[in-house]
């Protein structure tokens, strides 16, 4: 008779005995997820006095990881502790041999089992983000769907290989102590390995550009290896490459640690049938076993020990330090699980093991980081080279959109690939000459990936002369698969959000509607203004960010102005409404000079009052202001002023100033001329009207409190030479301004 | 029937069982004695299949048992050391047993707790030793199963309680036809219970005999004559050991009881007697025949 693999009312049976721990996780999500929601919903109603713009944008959860932290800390907990308390039947002779005396096979029991602790946590998981969700629903706060699924799928598979590497852990030991150790042991020592030996190389092998070259041995494949590490800041160090936020969008991270997971799994299959169950209460399942946890225990040091050697640094008591920690880990595991000192004393021949395993791997590392930094090669064998000016590529940093593209693109110009190799070349004949990079004045690093014609790609950190760097600059800059990737638009796909700036009040609609006129209108913009367009200070942009592969994130900025992209611009304005309030644009005017003296309490030697006004003018004609092309914004007419003794002089100065600016913008006719307007940004920062008791039952006693506001104007010629005169006078009258650089020139048709 | 051949198990460097051939058959009380560490624990979980043996093979009814759910149905084990899950009343081990066991019949579970007056609500950490071994077999025995393992199944109970638990027992094997195994290092504790009777040294079934024929086949005699006599006069009957305190002579003889008595009955002695052994007693004389000494064997 064939036997079963899983049983329904073992599985159910399972499920119960694990009932009371999963239920103790699940509260403490739900509670936590909860307290969160109340947290975030209780500063939302604040803002709502304090920061109106604040509180119309609000989204605290604006990552995936921001969702439910909690699940994270659940993911090593629950992950760890839930497997624990359903094999800990494995710890005892007598529970041991009930289980092993039930009618069930060793596999059903054992898939029956995992099954069981996978569906609480798959129950953990779910329950704590429906919570949140709805949370956010009753509540009306932001929530972005889209971060789900990334997040689901990771939570899911990092808790699910915890849970493998604990059940692994519970199969091949038999005391709580020995979970424990084997538990940490199978988690964190591969990768401390691989992270150390990663860190090795690249230190030995400085031409190699952060992680490019070293595949699996960057953690952030790992899930919760690779979010431990960076939750511990140990980014980027070229060994993660990736913080959280990027693991949990990484298929190659999903990927593989969902085959680490099933391996795991598969291992403590294996384990759990061959386990004797008279092994319950021993520390491991045989002497060899017990043998091999000793070592494991104790290499780390002895790992971290030889590197050090092999890279000439630390000390001999840093030396010594390290190697006693070794031998005391080494002997105390032994002294703890067997509690006998002659069989600690036995064991002393077997730290040679511990001493050889630690050499194989650093000279591992060294055979490895010899072999890699020694690489040149002909021109005549590169198919392409990639330019990806810094390791920024490869770490899956924040980058541009246009930059990674750019990055990627592959160039098989004769004369780029005869610089980069020669750049090969003189970098590796550098480093053999070991006076790399530091004493190389008068050089440009940039890291080149090399595809060659036998189909082979690795990448190097390049020091150049600035000759050679720039003379790659020059060419690459000329490319026209260069300025085809630098300059183009993330696909929808790769868009999970866009904002525009100086403004909040836009949907996501409506930026979206915009987006779609800049890419029309720029798409159909020469190459030289596209450019320009990238030049551009983000004064006016779109802010998008979005995923472009599996593992990095890009946040782009994409600048529009009056002159070059109208058509958006024209629509920018539309969206936010010309005279938007101008009553109460007026009353802030007022506003902002009562306070300047109201302030005076602030310092009884000093009158401190703020009014600040910025215009930013967009000229209708782009050839008024050749220097500038773009919009110049004024610098800031600011009334910071520190007057001892006189403090109405701020206000008389403000307030005749002010009188002209509002009869100016307050005029009774609007101008017809369409044609020759001049658009005005106002932007105004303005204190609060709030007496001094008011301040200091808000706390905000002692510093000032702003309300700010922008408006765009459409002024007419006359109007416009109005303005600039009234900011001109102000500026040259009033010496005290503190940013009062006047750099707007006379308009002039 | 449960057939062990040249069962050998080892724990390190210690041999627990060497070489260990038995039958047991179906359908009766099989006791297994010997003294601690003789290995009669370890048996009986080589029989359930929680160890697998080292070398030899283990049959029941002609199914091997290791990683056998089949065989392991019919099987249920109630050990020395007893298991419970943390913080649970018999009713939750119920269910677990009802979950493991497809036969398991609440019916009797309830009988057999009202009949020992256990209280199945109440947490079984609460309970006395004896209470939960009460409970153990209470849940075994409601299983429902062909082969019942106890191992030292008596510890800890009263008489009362025992012979609740023996009763029980023989009414699984007469109605249900169940083979019960019991092991203990106390002879007098399986007497009256077993039919069969096996016993364990240093991982190996020295001595196997049912139980009616131990007591029937061995007794002492006490006889004697007006005249003199020594063991020459006794020629022809089957003796284990022949002393003489004074005119009477004590003779542990083996053989059939009837015949012997009319042999003796002939020699017209002036003092006859026959006397049933304990069965400590009849194994202490197989054992000397044997050429081991009790002491060496038994507690």
């Amino acid at each position: 008779m064939k036997k079963k693999i899983f049983s329904k009312k073992l599985y159910s049976e399972m499920m119960k005995q694990q009932r009371m721990a999963a239920l103790i996780f699940i509260s403490i999500c739900l509670v936590a997820s909860v307290i969160r929601i109340v947290i975030e919903y209780t500063s939302w109603g604040n803002m709502k006095e304090i920061n109106p713009t604040g509180y119309a944008t609000y989204a605290p959860f604006n990552d995936a990881l921001a969702i439910a932290p909690i699940l994270s800390v659940f993911m090593y907990l629950g992950g760890l502790l839930l497997p624990f308390g359903a094999f800990s039947f494995l710890n005892k002779r007598s529970s041991s041999d009930f289980f092993h005396s039930i009618p069930y096979s060793r596999t059903c029991v054992f898939v029956s089992t995992v099954l069981a602790t996978l569906t609480w946590v798959a129950i953990t998981i779910f329950s704590t983000l429906l919570a949140t969700v709805l949370g956010c629903i009753f509540t009306g706060m932001t929530f972005y769907y889209s971060f789900l699924p990334p997040l689901i799928i990771t939570l899911l598979i990092g808790t699910a290989m915890m849970c493998s590497i604990a059940t692994l852990g519970m199969t091949i030991t038999g005391t709580r102590f020995s979970n424990l150790i084997i538990f940490g042991l199978i988690l964190f020592l591969p990768r401390f390995i691989m992270a150390l030996s990663a860190s090795g190389i690249l230190t030995l092998a400085r031409i190699l550009p952060s992680s490019a070259e070293l595949g699996l041995l960057n953690a952030s494949y790992n899930i919760p290896v690779g979010m431990f590490l960076s939750g511990l800041g140990l980014y980027p160090t070229g060994i993660i490459g990736n913080t959280s936020l990027q693991i949990v969008y990484s298929y190659a991270s999903w990927i593989y640690s969902a085959v680490c997971t099933l391996i795991y799994f598969g291992l403590g299959l294996y384990a759990y049938n061959v386990r004797k169950s008279e092994t319950a209460g021993t520390s491991a399942l045989s002497k060899f076993m017990q043998t091999v946890y000793r070592i494991a225990i104790a290499l780390p040091p002895m790992i971290v020990l030889g590197m050090l050697i092999v890279l000439s640094e630390g000390s001999i008591e840093g030396y010594l330090v390290l190697t006693t920690i070794s031998l005391f880990a080494y002997f105390l595991f032994e002294l703890i699980t067997t509690k006998s000192a002659k069989k600690m004393l036995k064991a002393a021949p077997f730290y040679l093991v511990v001493l050889l395993v630690a050499a194989l791997v650093t000279g591992g590392m060294c055979l490895t980081a010899t072999a890699k930094k020694n690489v040149k090669v002909d021109a005549a064998d590169v198919r392409a080279v990639s330019i990806k000016q810094n390791e920024h590529y490869y770490e899956g940093y924040l980058m541009d959109y246009g930059t990674f593209k750019a990055s990627e693109v592959e160039f098989d110009d004769a004369e780029i690939i005869e610089l980069a190799v020669k750049g090969l070349s003189y970098t590796v004949d550098g480093v053999q000459k070991e006076n790399f990079p530091r004493t190389y004045p008068a050089h440009q690093q940039i890291v080149i990936e090399f595809h060659m014609k036998s189909g082979k790609t690795f990448a190097r950190r390049l020091f150049l002369p600035e000759k050679d760097y720039m003379k790659i600059n020059e060419v690459v800059a000329k490319n026209k698969k260069f300025i085809e990737a630098y300059l183009a638009f993330p696909s929808d796909k790769e868009i999970d959000k866009i904002a525009v700036t100086r403004t909040n009040s836009f949907s996501q609609e409506q930026v979206k509607a915009l987006w779609e006129i800049y890419k029309e209108e720029v798409s159909k913009l020469t190459d030289d203004k596209r450019m320009r367009l990238k030049s551009l200070n983000p004064e006016y942009a779109f802010f998008v960010k979005g995923m472009i592969n599996s593992k990095t994130t890009h946040l782009s900025t994409f600048s529009f102005s009056q002159d070059i992209t109208p058509a958006t611009f024209k629509e920018y304005i539309r969206l936010n409404g010309l005279y938007k309030d101008f009553d109460e644009f007026l009353l802030k005017l007022d506003m902002g000079i009562k306070i300047a003296k109201e302030c005076g309490d602030l310092n009884s030697d000093m009158y401190y009052g703020h009014f600040e006004m910025t215009a930013t003018f967009f000229a209708a004609m782009p050839d008024i202001f050749p220097t500038q092309p773009n919009s110049l914004v004024m610098s800031n007419y600011s009334i910071d002023t520190f007057i001892r003794e006189n403090p109405d002089e701020i206000e008389n100065y403000a307030t005749s100033w002010l009188d002209d600016f509002r009869k100016l913008i307050s005029r009774a006719d609007v101008a017809q001329d369409k044609d020759n307007k001049y658009i005005v940004s106002i932007h105004i920062w303005a204190n609060e009207d709030k007496s001094e008791e008011e301040r200091k039952e808000e706390g905000k006693l002692g510093y000032i409190s702003f309300i700010e506001e922008e408006i765009f104007l459409e002024l007419t010629q006359s109007e416009y030479e109005k303005l600039f005169k009234l900011f001109n006078e102000y500026t040259q009258m009033y010496e005290l301004v503190s940013d009062s650089g006047v750099v707007f020139p006379k308009p002039s048709r | 029937m449960i057939i062990c051949k040249e069962v050998t198990k080892k724990f390190d460097d210690f041999t627990a069982l060497n070489k260990l051939n038995c039958e047991i058959p179906g359908g009766c009380i099989y006791g297994l004695v010997g003294s601690n560490g003789a290995g009669k624990s370890t048996l009986l979980r080589l029989i359930m299949g929680i160890y697998q043996s080292d070398g030899g093979e283990i049959l029941i009814d002609g199914q091997s048992v290791f990683d056998n759910p089949q065989a392991k149905e019919r099987m249920v084990f109630i050990p020395d050391d007893l298991f419970f899950l943390p913080q649970s009343n018999m009713n939750r081990m119920a269910k677990l047993y009802s979950a493991i066991y497809p036969k398991f019949n609440f019916d009797r579970f309830h009988q057999l707790t009202s009949i020992f007056g256990l209280d199945p609500k109440k947490n079984i950490y609460t309970f006395s030793k004896g209470m939960r071994r009460q409970a153990a077999t209470i849940l075994a025995l409601s299983c429902m199963c062909d082969y019942i393992f106890l191992d030292e199944t008596f510890d800890g109970l009263d008489p009362v309680m025992r012979n609740l638990v023996k009763k029980a027992l023989y009414a699984d094997v007469y109605e249900r036809n169940a083979t019960v195994v019991l092991t203990s290092h106390s002879l007098r504790e399986l007497e009256d219970t077993c039919d069969q009777l096996a016993l364990l040294h240093k991982g190996g079934i020295i001595f196997e005999s049912e139980v009616e024929n131990l007591k029937t086949s061995l007794f002492k005699v006490q006889i004697a004559f007006a005249e003199e006599f020594d063991k020459s006069k006794f020629e022809g009957i089957d003796m284990l050991e022949y002393s003489k305190h004074g005119s009477v002579a004590s003779i542990i003889v083996r053989g059939d009881k009837g015949e012997t008595e009319a042999k003796l009955r002939a020699m017209n002695p002036i003092l006859f007697e026959i006397l049933t052994l304990s069965l400590e007693e009849v194994f202490v004389y197989e054992m000397d025949a044997l050429g081991y000494e009790f002491k060496d064997v038994l507690i």
